[in-house]
């Protein structure tokens, strides 16, 4: 099995590996935008069996003592330290009683040895970016109930911030703790959909260095008049300290049917700075150890909410000091894991990211 | 003072939110005619009208057009002669602000209103200099909305041409007609062809570059009018940038940013030029107009462009050993003012599509002040 069928790249699985091929190279990892967040298990029997190897040929680096946890100070990068959210899945069930040990990180290709943090001690930041464009205006009651949803599956200490788009970008309310009422009502649907700007400008929007941050984006997909574009989008994902996740719904209000006047009596978007690329969320997911995920139908879409709280909720968190490596460029990380499960993880990171003010 | 009329058979209900809050003023539901809606609007209560205009959408929203057919003319002529002019102005203005108020969520019933009100004008009299100034704010608001070709007659942005071929016959050295008809070009530039993809099955407009032949002259054209020029250079300064051709796209956007007539384009103009850098890997150029940009106009758009290119300068910087580490706490920052400045305030990016809608918040205050609705 290959460094790369070890990991999914953040993510993001190719249709050999989900058929069981077990390998996956680089470029189909960057070619596939999507993940899939209930992947089966990479490979049959023997891509089992080559796992078990595979596993059973990593040497472990030296394990260390996980030091006292002081998230104020020690949580994200602080001088060189690296710090990695790992979601590690059998199939559909998260694998939960992992140490130190029974992970494999490499930095540019040199093995690492990696701490785990006690994430039951970190609270979660959850920045919900929800698309309220004119395409879902059918389903405004819908959004307002699973915003109200996802903040209620947080714990006390946690806080959740909102923030809408649809032509223009709306910062609804900021970091609140979950416990509080959330003015729902005041989301809306009309407009254009400028979904760069708004996952940029949420990435952007979350610093904290002592909490764990996650943004959920919430959107159908159609990009139509963002400032910034793809490649924007993916330089901010791959400096961005936080775990970025994309559900994407599919069937949206697009039908004369349903909205027989929407069409004629909503503005249209026509000029937009470069050509959409679709893909591009999935990749900046994947950059930063999130997945996009195709919600194939409405009702389906609280159950998917969850399940990605849910993963990040239980992600492990892995620390190291980079060694051996170059101080400078892209660093890129592969995680494994004793036992062949699937991991996700960020796809890298580069060195002067590591701002030593956090 | 304006006699009240009785509501006009079948004349639709109005929800007035009176000048309270709009929270508060949910529970004030009041019925209201054509007549009382001008008089609280001829006093200065013009958001509450609009509000009550916008809160219609749902009912038969095409009933505002006989509201205005039925009860207008009365109501202009009911101060007098002396009077008469004014009222007009402050009836086609009413109208408009019901059409933007309507912009978003039922365009067919706004076009109409605003059609209503310019053969009001047609049938007035000889043209005014009030007219003039509503005609433009009339083909601001058109613009708002181009249409793609009908399937009946093939003819894109029926309404806007309709409009053009009105303001030539009332007005016939308007420069601005020249700039409305390269904007329909470029429209038909940025629109001509395209293919289903992506995501959904969604539409997605894949231009034509083929067609930019025909846009850059009749944006020439109308920049031969000084009126125009520098508009007609952002744009040709965009559609340059778009077509890969950055130095003749940095010529015509460095001409467009100058002067301080319109901090719109200069904002655009500024970003658009940080665009053309950033293509270039000319990255401390754009983070300069970028930066530029956003003192112009504190905006999202130049908010995000510069917060990018800190987020990649703080890496450079922190690589190099020189560790200010400040680069993305400075983009928080800006992102968080733009966000937070953004309420009562359109980032110019998203009105660029929309041609002359950038100027209607100057149209439509000047509108009002002409007509004593202020």
């Amino acid at each position: 099995m290959t460094r790369a069928a070890r990991q999914d790249g953040g993510g993001v699985m190719t249709r050999a590996a989900r058929q069981g091929g077990g390998v996956m190279t680089r470029d189909d990892r960057h070619r596939d935008g999507r993940a899939f967040p209930q992947p089966r298990r990479p490979g049959g029997r023997l891509a089992g069996v080559a796992a078990l190897v595979a596993t059973a040929c990593i040497v472990v680096a030296a394990r260390q003592a996980t030091p006292p946890q002081d998230p104020q100070r020690t949580f994200r990068a602080v001088g060189a330290l690296v710090t990695v959210d790992v979601s590690v899945r059998d199939g559909n069930r998260l694998v939960r009683g992992l140490t130190p040990g029974d992970f494999h990180v490499e930095d540019n290709g040199v093995a690492q040895t990696v701490e785990m943090l006690d994430v039951e001690s970190l609270p979660i930041d959850l920045t919900l970016i929800v698309d309220t464009s004119g395409s879902l205006i059918t389903m405004v009651d819908e959004v307002r109930q699973y915003v109200a949803e996802a903040a209620s599956v947080l714990r006390a200490d946690d806080r959740v911030r909102l923030i809408t788009f649809s032509g223009e970008v709306r910062d609804v309310f900021g970091l609140q703790p979950a416990t509080a009422p959330l003015p729902v009502e005041v989301i809306v649907a009309d407009g254009a959909t400028a979904i760069y700007d708004a996952v940029i400008a949420g990435l952007m929007r979350t610093r904290r260095a002592d909490r764990r941050q996650v943004l959920v984006v919430f959107t159908d997909g159609i990009e139509t008049n963002s400032a910034m574009d793809a490649d924007a989008l993916e330089a901010v994902a791959k400096r961005s300290d936080s775990v970025l996740h994309v559900l994407l719904v599919k069937d949206v209000m697009t039908s004369r049917l349903e909205m027989p006047n929407y069409y004629q009596d909503t503005r249209r978007y026509w000029l937009s700075r470069a050509v959409p690329d679709p893909l591009a969320f999935g990749r900046a997911a994947a950059a930063t150890g999130g997945w996009m995920q195709e919600v194939a139908v409405r009702p389906d879409l609280p159950k998917a909410l969850r399940l990605t709280l849910e993963d990040f909720r239980t992600s492990y968190v892995l620390r190291y000091r980079p060694v051996g490596v170059a101080q400078e460029g892209w660093h890129r990380i592969d995680v494994a894991v004793t036992g062949g499960h699937t991991v996700r993880a960020r796809s890298g990171y580069f060195w002067g990211a590591l701002n030593p003010k956090r | 003072m304006t006699p009240r009329r009785p509501v006009v058979a079948g004349a639709m209900v109005l929800c007035v939110l009176a000048a309270a809050p709009p929270r508060a003023a949910r529970s004030q539901q009041l019925t209201i005619s054509l007549s009382d809606a001008l008089t609280y609007y001829e006093a200065g209560e013009r958001d509450a009208v609009v509000r009550a205009l916008t809160a219609a959408k749902g009912s038969d929203t095409f009933a505002l057009i006989p509201f205005f057919e039925h009860d207008s003319e009365a109501w202009i002529q009911a101060d007098g002669p002396a009077e008469a002019g004014r009222r007009r102005l402050l009836v086609a203005t009413f109208a408009l602000e019901t059409a933007y108020a309507g912009l978003d969520h039922q365009w067919e019933v706004s076009k109409a209103v605003v059609q209503w009100a310019c053969e009001m004008w047609r049938k007035s009299g000889p043209p005014t200099p009030a007219e003039h100034t509503w005609t433009l704010a009339a083909l601001a608001l058109l613009e708002a909305n181009f249409v793609p070709p009908s399937r009946a007659t093939g003819l894109a942005n029926p309404d806007v041409r309709a409009h053009l071929k009105h303001i030539t016959e009332r007005f016939p050295d308007e420069p601005r007609v020249s700039l409305a008809l390269a904007l329909l070009k470029e429209y038909e530039f940025w629109t001509g062809h395209y293919r289903l993809r992506g995501v959904s099955g969604a539409p997605i407009f894949i231009h034509n570059d083929d067609v930019a032949a025909t846009v850059l002259p009749a944006l020439d054209e109308a920049a031969r009018q000084a009126a125009n020029r520098p508009e007609a250079q952002l744009r040709r300064g965009f559609l340059e940038y778009r077509l890969g051709r950055s130095e003749a796209a940095l010529a015509d956007l460095t001409a467009a940013a100058a002067g301080d007539d319109d901090l719109t384009r200069t904002y655009l103009a500024q970003l658009f030029i940080g665009w053309v850098h950033e293509r270039e890997g000319r990255k401390a150029e754009a983070t300069a107009w970028f930066r530029r940009a956003y003192e112009t106009l504190p905006a999202l758009s130049a908010a995000l462009a510069l917060g990018v290119r800190l987020y990649e300068d703080e890496a450079v910087a922190v690589a190099n050993g020189d560790v200010h580490g400040d680069e993305r706490d400075e983009a928080d920052t800006l992102v968080e003012a733009a966000l937070l400045g953004a309420a009562g305030r359109t980032d110019p990016w998203k009105d660029y599509g929309y041609g002359d809608l950038r100027r209607w918040p100057a149209l439509i205050a000047e509108l009002r002040a002409m007509a004593g609705a202020s």
